[in-house]
């Protein structure tokens, strides 16, 4: 049995005020996933795409238009219960928290609704916010937080229960790189408890660094379900260079390199596509044998990647 | 109801909240003075049990008020409906509080009367204690009552006052019922406040307090309903929230 299996879900939101007037945003169209007990699963894919509600469907806080969706074997629309008791949530932004308490005290006070024994509830808030790196501000009131500090209480929070699966909706918005760093060991470490992730992001390298498997979604679509080699392999394949003050007859040269793409040059800065990470070596050589100072490697962005793999063209960059 | 001690770190971080404790001594004494100075010696149970009773009700009625509005603004209350605890206990175990410290309200009055004035004998002290937990309640009850209409309303604040000096006046809060029009009259009934002010303010009298145990039931049954719609209407807003997705996280 897969940890969660999600069947055919669509989600309809209607959106406008009048009750006539609404129209349909389909956010979620006959959408199937399944994430295997003990996996780290990624759920990957720019604004819009409808990861926040399908987490939002599997946690029971939104019921879903058509289709289905079990967790650990319990329906999410008939047995919210049941699943309730065995989920962690873990949603993203500045949100979700009451300002004018400490972690400590919103800690136990989700204890007391996840109906921990207040003894346990107070033990396990204290190991929590050790194990976030919150120690230092326990006591401290989060309207004084940073976002990333915020972000990591909302980790806590969705660990209170100790849960055997947990969703956690963009969890590293806000945090500074080392901070994302210490959320991937985190991610390992459940992961080595045996629990089962599910975590949305739309950062393909975080999605590659911690995930066993990861599915591509898009405007309310599953593209497929690859492996973080394979969506490593694109980063690098579509890898762009830019480069400042670089003379038109060297341009010439790089554009003649075997997988290069596409060249936008504007006033000697340019912009250099390619398919293949061999060429983004050979045209860093160029650069830099041509005495080129100003230069860097850009990691495709999810849109180009999905343009490129996939045909999507989406029209718009995040 | 859920998590009174930590429903309690919430409350104690509401200014708000307090301010009717504050003001309910200033009632009391404004309220003594004027019956005293009038000579009306016969409505100084009135006057010492308005402002406790005005207290309980503004307090109640603000939480239940506040409570889902602000889990709303501070986007907890997806998260909040999503956990293991039904939202009808959440939201009853922090009006329950607030309704249970708003008891203070009441010793503070006779304090008051006893520093100030001549303190009020409480001829009935058993009925009186019983009276003010049924009291306290049927508050409990109607409040959770009240936020499930709340939680319709975008201007919760001006409804909240609305709800509170036509209250006053339809529970004999502030003036004995039968100073109220007649075909008013019926509507007090159906007011917990009416059945709870009168049978303490008989509580506070010589003689015997009749029909007591026929009141305090009344008391305990209109809290009672209340409740039972307020659960059942929180309910509904859970169903629709999740159906909608009015509510967002992010
Ligand atoms: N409550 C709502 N009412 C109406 N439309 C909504 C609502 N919530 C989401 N949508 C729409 O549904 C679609 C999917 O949104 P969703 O929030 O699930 O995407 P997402 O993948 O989480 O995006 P992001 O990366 O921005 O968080 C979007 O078009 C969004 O505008
Ligand atoms: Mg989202």
């Amino acid at each position: 049995m897969d940890a969660v299996e999600v069947r055919d879900l669509t989600r309809i939101y209607l959106t406008g005020k009048r009750r006539r007037s609404k129209e349909e945003v389909l956010a979620l169209d006959s959408v199937g996933l399944g994430v295997e007990t003990g996996e780290v699963h990624g759920l990957l894919g720019p604004n819009g795409a409808g990861k926040t509600t399908l987490v939002k469907i599997l946690s029971t806080a939104l019921l879903p238009t058509a289709g289905s969706a079990s967790v650990m074997g319990h329906d999410v629309v008939d047995e919210t219960e049941e699943v309730r008791k065995r989920i962690g949530i873990v949603f993203g932004g500045e949100r979700g928290l009451y300002h004018r308490l400490t972690p400590r005290r919103i800690l136990r006070y989700w204890a007391a609704l996840y109906k921990l024994p207040d003894e346990i509830g107070i033990t396990r808030s204290d190991e929590l916010i050790e194990r976030v790196g919150l120690s230092q501000w326990a006591d401290r009131r989060v309207e004084t937080f940073s976002r990333g500090m915020k972000q990591r209480l909302h980790l806590a929070r969705g660990l209170i229960a100790d849960p055997p699966v947990l969703f956690l909706d963009e969890p590293t918005t806000g945090m500074d790189p080392v901070s994302a760093h210490d959320f991937r060991d985190l991610v390992a470490d459940l992961k080595a408890e045996g629990r089962t992730v599910l975590l949305t992001t739309h950062d393909m390298a975080e999605a590659e660094a911690v995930c066993d498997r990861i599915t591509l979604i898009d405007q309310g679509t599953i593209l497929g379900t690859k492996t973080p080699k394979t969506v490593a392999e694109w980063m690098g394949t579509l890898e762009r260079v830019e480069a400042e003050d670089v003379p038109a007859e060297l341009i010439t040269r790089i554009r003649a390199v075997d997988g290069v793409t596409h060249i936008e040059a504007d006033e000697g800065s340019v912009v250099v596509q390619t398919n293949h990470p061999q060429a983004v070596k050979d045209a860093l050589k160029l650069l830099v044998d041509g005495g080129v100072t100003s230069l860097k490697t850009v990691r495709p962005s999810l849109e180009e990647v999905y343009l490129h793999v996939f045909g999507r063209d989406r029209g718009m960059s995040v | 109801m859920v998590g009174w001690r930590r429903q309690w770190d919430l409350v104690l971080n509401t200014p708000g909240y307090w301010t009717s404790i504050l003001m309910n001594p200033l009632f009391a004494v404004v309220f003594l003075a004027i019956m005293s100075n009038a000579g009306r010696d016969d409505l100084l149970a009135f006057a010492v049990l308005a402002p406790p009773f005005m207290t309980m009700w503004a307090m109640s009625l603000l939480i239940s008020g506040e409570a889902v509005v602000r889990d709303r603004e501070f986007g907890v209350l997806e998260a909040t409906l999503a956990a293991p605890t039904p939202y009808g206990s959440v939201t009853l175990g922090r009006i329950g509080l607030v309704t249970t410290i708003s008891m203070i309200g009441f010793v503070e009055s006779w304090l008051v009367a006893l520093i100030f004035f001549d303190p009020i004998p409480i001829v009935h002290p058993l009925a009186f204690a019983a009276g003010v937990v049924a009291s306290a309640f049927a508050m409990t009850g109607t409040a959770l009552g009240m936020s499930a209409l709340f939680v319709r309303s975008t201007q919760v604040r001006r409804f909240q006052n609305a709800m509170s000096y036509p209250f006053y006046v339809l529970g004999g809060v502030i003036v004995p019922i039968e100073f109220l029009p007649e075909w008013i009259q019926p509507l007090s009934k159906v007011i917990f406040l009416s059945w709870s002010t009168d049978l303490l303010r008989d509580s506070l009298a010589v003689g015997p307090v009749e029909g007591f145990w026929f009141r305090l039931a009344m008391v305990v049954f209109l809290g009672a309903a209340a409740l039972a719609v307020g659960w059942w209407a929180v309910g509904k807003m859970e169903d629709r929230v999740r159906r909608t997705g009015e509510v967002a996280f992010t």
